[in-house]
């Protein structure tokens, strides 16, 4: 994820139509948070992310948790998403009291820096504040192969793969270099199967998607209908596996009282 | 045929008297007839001669409700073929057919054949019975079997020898309870015994008496007992009956259905038949009656008492037996809205189905969820077990401090008293929910004592720089280009593989690389051809077409390319068959070309059109021996 990949823009709802919205956003929102920190009328003025990421961050050191936290959605809701902007709304709604919330972007911030202590320290953190006591610590191969992301042990598993082929290619271009090449080769092939298998567990660690419960009018039904009966009601903050997904809801698993349906709008769905 | 026989043939007359010389006379012919006859007649009433027919009867003195054995006998020297007989209508008498049998002896040479016919006869009345004479259908004639006498005495009469010995039955039922009086919903065991000596397919039925509520009957399995020099099997099941009123309350009588095998008398072993093995094939085989009868106890009579109302408990919600309570709460540490979840094991003798603990609905700060109550049973006759009740209680204040305690109270019928099982309230602690524990510390563990201890983790701070963005969407292993990206690699593996070997191959044919290498300068070499003809650049126009003359000619004759000239046209051309048009134009070209080398200005003609010429010397060249 290079500075480059800047212009290519984000979300996973967002397209050029959100490009265009996060300028008019940029600027309107621009103009609102300089008044919303200066405290006086004024203008509005272009803005870019940053600015309004700067914003936000005001906000949130002036005490008005649930507004940083709003500016923060803002900036996401229209596209941008980088490990600060995740892990920052989930500081801002955990202080706002929303550890739903806080445990949906916190979850997301590590998707994408999965070795960034602070966003482990207060995952953890939110964690605890939803079950009431310390999350059980993962075990210690689960700990290794999340120290990477799946798409870091995707993409090292191919660099491997392409190594050993073009070591390959080179053998066959110029036979005078199979002698060298040799271990090369092998160590480039070794590398690679071990990465593919780290790739693969690190694929079953997740087999089915994930989701966090935002909304604290969550309930769990018996079935995809309003009229359907209660299960139980969920907690903000639980994370939930979705076995299924019918319309605007979902069969999940993971609740106290077993599997259950319950509206995606309360749910906030993971990347897989 | 007659007239044959009075007319004599010397020569059969011959053949017949040869040893009298004698001719064949008429008297001769109809002794012969006569001898015949006899004969016929004498074979024709021989089987009936030669079969006996007999009526045996065993024992011949039998009690009243016994049965014995008659068999009517049919022996001759072969197999005879015979129908069973028709029984007679005899008051006091039932005849029951039991099937054939035959056999086959020799004695002394001499081979006899029976079929017997045998009919169990049981008596109803004592007396003298005549059976018989019994008419037989043998071989398609009607024959009589003898009659034969049956003594029946009385039932109490022992002096049979196929009767029990000392009076005793062939089998009996009992029904018997360790309880005399019970409470209302007490268990009270009952246990049905069968006592059989011989026989099968016993049936229990479940008691069924108003009063009570019965369990399922269960078997306890069977024993060998003796009973006045008797051996019975004992075949035991237990019902627990629960009585629902109060009074002197009838059990039973039991009832089961069972069929008796009643050993006949033995013909040559003077043996007790009580001493045949329950349900093993007796000495005759099949020839045991099978009879089938209903067995009925007495009855029982249980004085039932009311449960007492001195010391009965509020909470008392009919349970009787004996019992013990667990109860469970977990998890102690919520949130306002998180469930806590209750569950009650009660464990015990007794109807666990009665077992009922007044759980209210609505418990003060709780919101309740019913949960899972059900029943395991963990013996045969359903009497201990372990119910489980379990409910969900969602805590809606931060103020409830405690799960409500439990009491469960039975009547303990064996101390006559009633107890209570209680469990103290469980202390929980209820935080408040997310949004009001925003800010609020942090409970992460508890002290020794279980106590709650209060950590307050700081949030790790802000980030200050939005830093670089990310595309937030699927893995790249589910998107659908990626398994291309990560093959790219193969086919640039493959475009070496097929070069290396193609490279290979050239090396090893230096002619193949020759022939790859001329169509590839070919086309390049003529267009250079074209263009110097154009240009007007006759030196070089000539260099061009003798390299060309050369390439040609090395590429058919399969030699190197330079020092080729036009000697190679005699040397080489000619032998291979070359038109002679072909070998004089290349000749030709040859010397067009040494002319332009060595005196350019004495060579002529326009450029193009030599050009074109020389093309098509070159096409035939090319196409020479293909």
């Amino acid at each position: 994820m290079n500075r480059s990949s800047r212009s290519v823009f984000r979300h996973p709802q967002a397209g050029a139509r959100g490009r265009f919205l996060l300028v008019l956003l940029a600027v309107w929102l621009g103009g609102w948070a300089g008044r919303a920190v200066a405290g006086e009328p004024n203008t509005p003025t272009p803005a870019t992310p940053e600015a309004v990421f700067g914003a936000a961050k005001t906000l949130y050191e002036q005490g008005r948790y649930a507004e940083a936290a709003g500016l923060f959605e803002a900036l996401w809701t229209n596209g941008v998403a980088s490990v600060a902007l995740h892990y920052n709304l989930g500081n801002a709604w955990l202080k706002a009291g929303e550890p739903g919330r806080a445990v949906y972007h916190y979850r997301l911030a590590r998707w994408l820096a999965p070795r960034d202590p602070d966003v482990q320290a207060n995952l953890e953190i939110a964690r605890t504040m939803v079950r009431g006591e310390p999350p059980p610590a993962p075990a210690w191969w689960r700990r290794f192969l999340e120290r990477w992301r799946l798409d870091e042990w995707t993409l090292a598993a191919t660099a491997a793969f392409w190594l050993w082929v073009g070591l390959g290619v080179a053998v066959l271009l110029r036979p005078a270099w199979r002698e060298r090449c040799r271990r090369p080769r092998q160590v480039c092939l070794g590398l690679f199967l071990a990465l593919a298998v780290g790739t693969l567990a690190a694929w079953s660690l997740h087999p089915r998607p994930e989701a966090v419960v935002l909304s604290r009018d969550a309930v769990l039904l018996h079935g995809p209908r309003d009229e359907a009966p209660e299960v139980q009601p969920l907690q903000p903050g639980q994370e939930l596996v979705v076995l299924e997904r019918r319309g605007g809801w979902a069969r999940v698993a993971g609740a106290e009282r077993g599997v259950g349906w319950v509206r995606t709008n309360h749910l906030g769905l993971l990347p897989r | 045929m007659a007239r044959k026989l009075t007319q004599p043939n010397p020569g059969a007359s011959r053949r017949r008297w040869w040893a009298g010389g004698a001719p064949a006379k008429g008297w001769i012919i109809r002794a012969g007839r006569a001898l015949a006859g006899v004969f016929l007649l004498t074979a024709a009433t021989l089987p009936a001669a030669a079969l006996s027919l007999t009526t045996d009867v065993t024992p011949r003195s039998i009690r009243v409700g016994e049965s014995a054995r008659l068999e009517i006998r049919i022996e001759g020297p072969s197999m005879p073929q015979a129908e069973p007989p028709r029984m007679p209508r005899i008051d006091g008498l039932t005849f029951r057919y039991a099937g054939p049998a035959s056999q086959v002896r020799i004695i002394n040479g001499q081979v006899a054949q029976s079929l017997s016919f045998n009919y169990y006869v049981t008596a109803q009345k004592e007396g003298d019975y005549t059976l018989g004479p019994f008419e037989v259908v043998v071989d398609g004639r009607t024959l009589r079997a003898p009659a034969t006498a049956l003594r029946v005495r009385a039932a109490g009469d022992t002096n049979g020898a196929a009767a029990p010995a000392g009076g005793r039955r062939w089998a009996f039922l009992t029904l018997e309870t360790p309880l005399k009086e019970a409470y209302v919903g007490q268990r009270v065991p009952v246990e049905i015994s069968l006592y059989i000596v011989a026989g099968q397919n016993y049936a229990p039925k479940p008691l069924n008496n108003p009063g009570f509520v019965f369990g399922g009957m269960e078997p306890l399995g069977q024993t060998q007992v003796v009973l006045d020099g008797a051996r019975y099997t004992v075949v035991r099941h237990q019902q627990n009956a629960f009585p629902t009123r109060t009074g002197e309350l009838t059990l039973g009588p039991a009832e089961a259905d069972v069929t008796l095998r009643i050993p006949q008398q033995r013909r040559r072993r003077a043996i007790d038949p009580f001493f045949d093995d329950f349900f093993n094939f007796s000495p005759f085989g099949g020839m045991d009656e099978l009879r089938p009868v209903t067995l009925r106890s007495d009855p029982l009579t249980l004085r039932v008492k009311p449960l007492p109302q001195a010391g009965r408990p509020s909470d008392f919600s009919g349970a009787v037996g004996r019992f013990d309570m667990d109860v469970t709460v977990a998890p102690t540490n919520v949130a306002v809205g998180e469930p806590i979840h209750l569950k009650i094991r009660i464990e015990g003798e007794g109807s666990l189905e009665n077992v009922n603990i007044p759980l209210p609905e609505e418990v003060p700060g709780f919101k309740v969820y019913p949960g899972q109550s059900q029943v395991e049973v963990t013996d045969q006759l359903r009497m201990r077990g372990v119910r489980t009740i379990e409910r969900d209680l969602v805590p809606l204040e931060v103020s409830v401090d405690r799960v409500p305690g439990v009491r469960f109270s039975y009547f303990d019928p064996d101390a006559g008293a009633y107890r209570t099982i209680e469990h103290p309230p469980t202390p929980v602690l209820v935080r408040p929910a997310a949004r009001e524990q925003a800010l609020a510390p942090v409970v992460i563990s508890r002290d020794e004592e279980g106590r709650p201890t209060t950590h307050e983790r700081e949030l790790a701070p802000l980030k200050e720089q939005l830093g670089e963005l990310a595309i937030v969407g699927p893995a790249l292993l589910r998107r659908p280009w990626f398994p291309a990206l990560v093959l790219t690699p193969l086919a640039a593996w493959a475009a070496a593989w097929g070069w290396r070997r193609r490279q290979d191959r050239l090396a090893a044919d230096p002619a193949l690389a020759r022939r790859l290498a001329f169509a590839k300068a070919r086309g390049r070499r003529l267009r250079e051809l074209r263009r110097l003809a154009a240009a007007g650049d006759r030196a070089a126009f000539f260099a061009c077409a003798f390299r060309c003359l050369q390439e040609h000619l090395a590429e058919r004759l399969d030699l190197p390319a330079h020092g080729l000239t036009e000697a190679v046209v005699d040397e080489k051309l000619a032998p291979m068959g070359a038109p002679a048009d072909l070998l004089e134009a290349l000749r030709h070209w040859f010397r067009l070309c040494d002319q332009a080398r060595y005196a350019p200005a004495s060579v002529e003609g326009n450029l193009d059109e030599m050009a074109r010429s020389l093309e098509t010397v070159l096409d035939r060249v090319r196409k020479l021996g293909r």
